[in-house]
């Protein structure tokens, strides 16, 4: 323990009375051990590359390779199965450990979770996912599948108003393809496309693994020397530049589906997109703290709305930036989406004028600190923070103290900046006729 | 951490304690159990969205989500939900602890002055009406959750399922009620039922976490204490549908792509009963994990659906199979869900699969302790039906489960009913290109 410590570099947060180590393999993997002392222990062995890195090469010259929509969600579903024929699920149960995996925009995730075990799961988790088997069986039983998965989804309508959303604010970043593709182009995936995507990102330097739970730092190092290779490959992934406008692709989208009411989602497209991870972070907790002013249950806009009987309790909204795109999302239910967005855009020319209620300021700010504080009680909840916070190369201990230092100025700034006219989007899910 | 600690705070008040450090955030439920009632039970749904709305104090929605941010962002939810034949009412609360916070703060008090606020104290017009503007405008959001239903065919299936095989059960009543019912509410009657609601009512409370116990019991008591009155005797009912005489087909359309079908089985045996872990391990094993039965064969080797799975409502004794499937495939489904039910029926499960299935649940129950909700949760649902046992021995019965008891809890199921939600626009493949129709402005 001593000595595996000693080559780990320690993280500590007084106020949350917390800490991890981290290393980087000699493989290129970056290490992050979260000690928690409760029953489950958790695992995130992930990969920066989800459903937007379809346009890629892995060489210095070479034009990148345009891939069909769904891969990277594809090539998740796939790697369980074995080569003997079993799939990786069969091991996790025999250790009575639960298993999963997901793919979002920018990453892959393989998880699992469990209470005794601990380390032959790890071990499970670190071969399958290194050892991709692919025959064209397989991946013709696994399109009937994804195809049931995708029609899911199409009879979601929540989920079809944000991905209409990003396709209105979005006119060339991949964003705006479902993570799932579509029914047409995961027909022309084949087992060799999924090699070769394997090989190309599937690389220790690519991919984080994340321990949260009552666990041996030295032991997850003696796993990860078992399962890894010795040295890092350097050859650099080149994803494919986007160029995309400041303005949005349109500023109005409909369809007509299964709904009661009309939902509706209005992006505000973020052209402001920041390569330094520090400083994006702060934007990002920045623009937050502002929608939380402007836009909760507590606030002026919403109660308005609601008493006035023009807005459900169905309200929601955030602020999401990645590197490559950034936006802000208000969505809810109502009988007239087009007299949301009419109100809320008087509401900011309004509120740009008169300035931020100091008080409101305050109070949000400390509800958002205090959601901070409450995001360290479960293994599940730190694991899955901490491999976003890596994948994005930011210090998730930071937050609480750059809340702290957020001023009044600071996001009046952003609100004078934020909501130009050009950058509104509004998707609308009708009910059928 | 062992069993809850029980206090009889009041006459109407018992709190059960779980004193843990283990959590940054504990969780703190206040609850009323009520006998599901055709009429009843669509108002009290209304009647809780209408109490928090405003009271004398916080006299819109907008002033008590500001006291919850002031209490650092508490969430503070609404508890609305059947368990068996009972509704369970009242509010939960995730707690921080005062260690944490800048100035030591305890938010317990603040939560139970909030929740006294709002059951006792609700904004009244000059004649000790509820606000009338508060009434229709909740009337109003009932009604359009009921519509919504359908925006989710899986749980609408699910919903509609459940419905119409407990149609002469009390959980057969919607708890929303219907449309019509709602509209037809007026302010005088929801002002009665919320007088006769509250007279002697009584609390179930939970508490997880580091807060004194003694001073928790101090604080209920101060505010709720007034309003309680001497608890009933359990209302969980000894008897209940133990099996199915004749299966029931119900079949309904939306416009959707996919279709939906359940199996509702009767299982003869609920939480209470002897067989509760055998049946546990069953449905573990026919359709609860990636290397069940029906994920394994209607999932994986047939590549019919994206999900198949059972679920098992041991307050009411009923299993449930549940696939989302291209209509097409219907008739195959059903046909592979039953020949897999027949399968562990006949013992047609290997010593591995049996296993699995054991070590899968032993390890959700070990994960218990690491979640207050969960705990609440665990503890609650066995209280209403009295029974005792704790995590650990429920771990220990799972482990005990033969071969044998896993075919006899299969052979005990009877198929009470099958319900089809067919999916009109299934076959009309990339029937849009994923954005709709478009409009530009």
């Amino acid at each position: 323990m001593e000595k595996a410590l000693n080559s780990m570099n320690e993280a500590s947060s007084a106020l949350l009375r917390e800490h991890y180590f981290f290393t980087t393999h000699p493989s290129g993997l970056p290490i992050y051990i979260f000690p928690k002392k409760l029953t489950t222990a958790f695992a995130y062995f992930a990969v920066r590359y989800g459903s937007t890195d379809n346009c890629f090469c892995v060489s210095e010259k070479g034009t990148p390779e345009r891939v069909p929509a769904g891969v990277a969600h594809f090539l998740e579903h796939k790697l369980f199965e074995n080569e003997d024929g079993s799939d990786a699920f069969e091991q996790f149960a025999a250790l009575g450990a639960d298993a999963n995996a997901y793919t979002s925009y920018n990453k892959t995730a393989y998880l699992f979770s469990c209470t005794e075990n601990f380390e032959a799961a790890l071990s499970e988790l670190l071969r399958f996912v290194l050892h991709p088997h692919f025959t064209d069986a397989s991946v013709k039983k696994e399109q009937g599948i994804i195809t049931e998965e995708i029609r899911e989804y199409d009879d979601r309508p929540w989920e079809r108003c944000f991905q209409n959303l990003l396709c209105a604010m979005y006119r060339e970043n991949p964003v705006r393809e479902n993570i799932c593709g579509s029914a047409e182009s995961i027909r022309k995936i084949t087992p060799e496309l999924l090699y070769r995507c394997h090989a190309s990102f599937y690389r220790p330097s690519n991919m984080a693994l994340i321990v949260c739970g009552d666990v041996d730092p030295e032991t997850v190092l003696k796993i990860a020397d078992a399962h890894l290779p010795t040295e890092a490959l350097d050859e650099p992934i080149r994803r494919g530049n986007v160029n995309e406008p400041e303005e949005v692709a349109k500023t109005y989208v409909e369809q007509a589906m299964q709904v009661s009411k009309p939902l509706f989602s209005i992006g505000i497209k973020d052209p402001v997109l920041i390569s330094d991870p520090d400083a994006r972070l702060r934007r990002d907790l920045c623009v937050n703290l502002l929608c939380e002013i402007l836009f909760s249950r507590a606030g002026e806009f919403y109660s308005g709305l609601f008493e006035q009987g023009i807005v459900t309790p169905s309200f929601s909204y955030g602020y999401s930036s990645t590197e490559t795109f950034a936006f802000t999302c208000i969505s809810g239910e109502s009988d007239e989406p087009e007299r949301v967005l009419a109100l809320l855009k008087d509401y900011l020319a309004r509120v740009r004028t008169e300035g931020l209620d100091r008080e409101d300021f305050e109070r949000c700010r400390r509800a958002m600190y205090a959601d901070e504080l409450r995001a360290y009680d479960s293994t599940e909840e730190i694991a899955s923070r901490l491999l976003s916070f890596v994948l994005e190369g930011t210090q998730m201990f930071s937050c609480p103290d750059v809340i702290q230092s957020i001023t009044l100025n600071e996001t009046e700034t952003l609100l004078s900046e934020l909501f130009a006219d050009e950058r509104f989007a509004l998707s609308v899910i009708r009910p059928l006729k | 951490m062992t069993t809850p600690t029980v206090y009889r705070v009041s006459d109407g008040i018992a709190l059960r304690v779980l004193s843990t450090d283990r959590f940054k955030a504990g969780m703190l439920s206040v609850s009323a159990v009520l006998p599901i009632d055709r009429k009843k039970t669509p108002l009290t749904s209304l009647l809780l969205s209408v109490l928090r709305r405003g009271t004398e104090k916080y006299p819109s929605l907008a002033e008590i989500n500001r006291r919850l941010d002031y209490l650092y962002g508490t969430v503070l939810s609404i508890r609305n939900f059947y368990r068996g034949d009972c509704q369970i009412i009242g509010f939960s609360a995730d707690l921080l602890d005062g260690s944490y916070l800048p100035m030591g703060e305890d938010l317990t008090d603040g939560i139970l002055e909030l929740i006294e606020e709002i059951l006792f104290h609700p904004c009244l017009d000059e004649n000790g009406l509820l606000l009338p503007k508060y009434v229709e405008s909740e009337k109003q959001l009932q009604i359009d959750a009921i519509r919504a239903q359908k925006n989710n065919p899986r749980v609408y299936a699910s919903d509609r399922c459940r419905e119409w095989m407990m149609a002469n059960e009390p959980s057969g009543v919607p708890i929303y009620g219907t449309e019509e019912e709602i509209l037809a509410v007026s302010t005088e009657e929801l002002t009665a039922h919320w007088h006769s609601l509250l007279d002697g009512i009584s609390f179930d409370c939970f508490y997880v976490g580091q807060a004194d116990a003694t001073e928790l019991c101090n604080a209920l008591r101060e505010r709720l204490a007034d309003h309680t009155a001497e608890r009933p005797a359990l209302l969980f009912d000894k008897d209940f549908v133990k099996s199915a005489k004749v299966t029931h087909r119900y079949e309904e359309e939306l416009p959707v792509s996919q279709g939906q079908l359940l199996l509702a089985y009767r299982t003869g045996t609920r939480l209470d009963g002897d067989g509760f872990y055998a049946l546990s391990v069953m449905n573990e094993l026919l359709g609860l994990s990636p290397v069940s039965k029906l994920f394994v064969n209607v999932r994986e080797r047939l590549s019919l659906c994206y999900f198949c799975s059972s679920h098992y409502n041991a307050y009411k004794g009923i299993l449930t199979v549940h696939c989302g499937l291209d209509p097409k495939n219907r008739v195959l489904a059903e046909s592979e869900i039953l020949s897999q039910v027949d399968a562990v029926r006949h013992g047609e499960f290997s010593d591995w699969e049996l296993d699995a299935a054991k070590k899968s649940l032993i390890n959700a129950y070990r994960q218990l302790q690491d979640s207050p909700v969960a705990l609440e949760n665990f503890y609650f649902g066995r209280t209403l039906m009295g029974v005792c046992t704790t995590a650990e021995e429920c771990r220990a019965a799972f482990d005990a489960v033969t071969r044998s008891d896993v075919t006899e809890a299969a052979r005990a199921l009877s198929l009470d009913t099958v319900y089809f939600l067919n999916g009109t626009l299934a076959g009309e493949e990339d029937f849009d290109d994923g954005e709709g129709v478009e409009f530009d402005e």
